[in-house]
């Protein structure tokens, strides 16, 4: 059924009590004009109802729900027994100790239920400026770049096992055998089985990066409406590089990326996302550590476009920067970074491609180099 | 049944379902604490009427018609009704109706796992603000400002969410009484 956009938003503005009584009036004049429209309007709301019970439980809110039922219950109890003069008070501190005990079951068992509900996932958000890693419960190990958000199970069973990913992270993922081991982007999904890789996917970049490093996934997902047809299998030291565009998905296989200047054509087709086709790249030889090496604080740049650099920069730094020359967003620069400063990094960038530039607590702007 | 294993059985009946009992409840009153204290008299109504009500399946379908219950009463309260337009109570009134009759809600079906997984499976442009919406509680305008958005798509990205998420739950969507009948006569 097709429905209006004026209903659709009408109908989210009702679920978030929004509307005003106008819009209200409006909305369920549609709902009620035709049962197709009611189910729909039923179904919607019983789906953003009840997906609250995804959301983490209130355990303590239920503890505390809990204590005050049992006193309600015990007074309840203390009335109706009083008034058939049943219980002694000897009998009737029998059933406080009971009562007490069973607060106290409810509390651990309540303990071990959350600790061990097997959907329950952590999620870990690494701030610009910071890197991290962490090793799962299977011996699996995750380096998470800055500004990454990582969702896990809390418990890793012999099952498969769907982790979430936005940003960058390396993943050296334990081998288990028929277990699969799937990792999930906005737009790509990587399946597992033992193995090293990193995978950049930052929402705001027009690129995604998947490296191999050494055994073999298996990729597949959608960009935007775009479906991966055929699922691409990576062998090691293989890199698939997916284009955010406008207009039909275009593979293209090519032997090697260089980071070099003669291989600036190469590069032409992968690093320009404004060109109108969304594209997919498998690099068949990459130096690897050059995708990996943020992991052991290196920043490593080849042939990159400044646009695309001072975004990681930010990221790594947490700082913000700002190009005012339209012109240099073009301009590559091939570098390393390894414990320098921010300062330090802008002046050696402003060196060398060359540019002006203005420093103000975390802000910086890139300015249109000036002749001297 | 002793008074002690009564009380166990009872006291596992609210940890499963009460959480449950909740969110349901909010979804026709949406006062959260007004929802909490009416499934508190739910739980009260169960323990008054236990004995008969031990089996689970029985103890499960009361909890939830009681809080349906609660909820009708607690709306035609002269001091609630004032709270909701027009338009709402009538709507919730009708819904509530609905639900004692016809329909069955995706949280009685227990399928958590499934909702959860076609939350997760959303793509990040339509789980970002649907989360956002729903589990944050932000309103929509604050939604548009965060993801330097029109109001406009940022509803029709949520709207988005919900119709993805029903497509994956089409089967557990169904939403009429014959089914659940069905269901029991099946199982006798």
């Amino acid at each position: 059924m097709e429905v209006e956009d004026k209903y659709k938003r009408l109908l989210i503005g009702q679920l978030r009590e929004e509307l005003t009584p106008g819009e209200q009036h409006e909305l369920f004049a549609w709902v009620y004009e035709s049962p197709q429209h009611k189910k729909l309007f039923y179904e919607l709301k019983d789906i953003w109802d009840s997906s609250k019970i995804v959301q983490q439980k209130h355990n303590d809110r239920q503890q505390e729900e809990w204590a005050k039922l049992w006193t309600e219950i015990e007074k309840l109890e203390k009335k109706t027994n009083a008034s058939e003069g049943f219980l002694s008070s000897r009998n009737l501190r029998e059933v406080y100790k009971i009562a007490a005990i069973l607060i106290v079951a409810f509390g651990a068992s309540w303990f071990l239920l959350t600790q061990f509900q097997k959907d329950a996932y952590n999620t870990l958000e690494v701030p610009y400026g910071a890197r991290t890693n962490i090793t799962l419960t299977d011996g699996t190990q995750v380096w998470l770049n800055s500004g990454t958000t990582f969702k896990y199970p809390a418990k890793l069973n012999q099952k498969d096992v769907d982790v979430y990913l936005e940003g960058e992270a390396f993943f050296e993922v334990a081998h288990l055998k028929n277990r699969k081991f799937n990792v999930k982007t906005s737009t790509i999904n990587i399946q597992v089985l033992g193995t090293s890789f990193n995978v950049k996917s930052y929402t705001d970049d027009d690129q995604i990066e998947t490296t191999l490093v050494n055994g073999s996934i298996r990729i597949d997902g959608q960009l935007d409406d775009k479906t991966i047809k055929e699922p691409i299998l990576l062998k090691p030291n293989q890199q698939a590089t997916f284009i955010k565009g406008t207009a039909d998905f275009q593979v293209t296989r090519i032997a090697e990326k260089q980071g070099q200047e003669d291989s600036l054509s190469t590069h032409e087709t992968i690093a320009a996302p404004h060109q109108s086709k969304t594209s997919l790249t498998i690099f068949e030889k990459v130096k690897v550590e050059d995708y990996t090496s943020w992991k052991d604080h290196v920043l490593v740049f080849k042939s990159e476009r400044l646009e695309n650099l001072t975004r990681q920069m930010e990221r790594w730094y947490d700082v913000k920067i700002e190009i005012k020359d339209e012109s240099l967003k073009n301009s590559r620069y091939t570098g390393t970074f390894e414990n320098e400063t921010i300062e330090q990094a802008i002046e050696a960038l402003s060196l060398s491609l060359p540019f002006d530039y203005k420093i103000e607590k975390n802000r910086i702007e890139i300015l249109t180099k000036k002749n001297s | 049944m002793g008074q002690l294993a009564e009380k166990i059985l009872f006291e596992q009946y609210f940890k499963d379902y009460h959480f449950m009992l909740v969110i349901y409840a909010q979804k026709f009153v949406h006062d959260e604490e007004v929802a909490y204290d009416l499934v508190q008299d739910a739980f009260l109504n169960l323990w008054r009427n236990f004995t008969s009500l031990s089996n689970p399946t029985s103890a499960k379908s009361y909890l939830f018609t009681s809080v349906r219950n609660n909820c009708l009463n607690h709306l035609s309260k002269k001091s609630v009704r004032k709270k909701y337009t027009e338009e709402s109570l009538k709507q919730k009134t009708e819904e509530i109706n609905d639900y004692q009759t016809a329909y069955s809600s995706l949280l009685e079906k227990e399928i958590e796992e499934k909702l959860a997984k076609a939350v997760n499976n959303l793509p990040e442009k339509y789980q970002h603000p649907f989360r956002l919406s729903r589990f944050e509680n932000l309103p929509t305008k604050e939604i548009a400002e965060q993801l330097n958005l029109p109001v406009r798509t940022v509803e029709t990205r949520i709207y988005r969410a919900l119709k993805q998420i029903k497509t994956e739950l089409q089967d557990y969507l169904l939403l009429f009484f014959i089914f659940r009948h069905k269901k029991k006569h099946s199982s006798k």
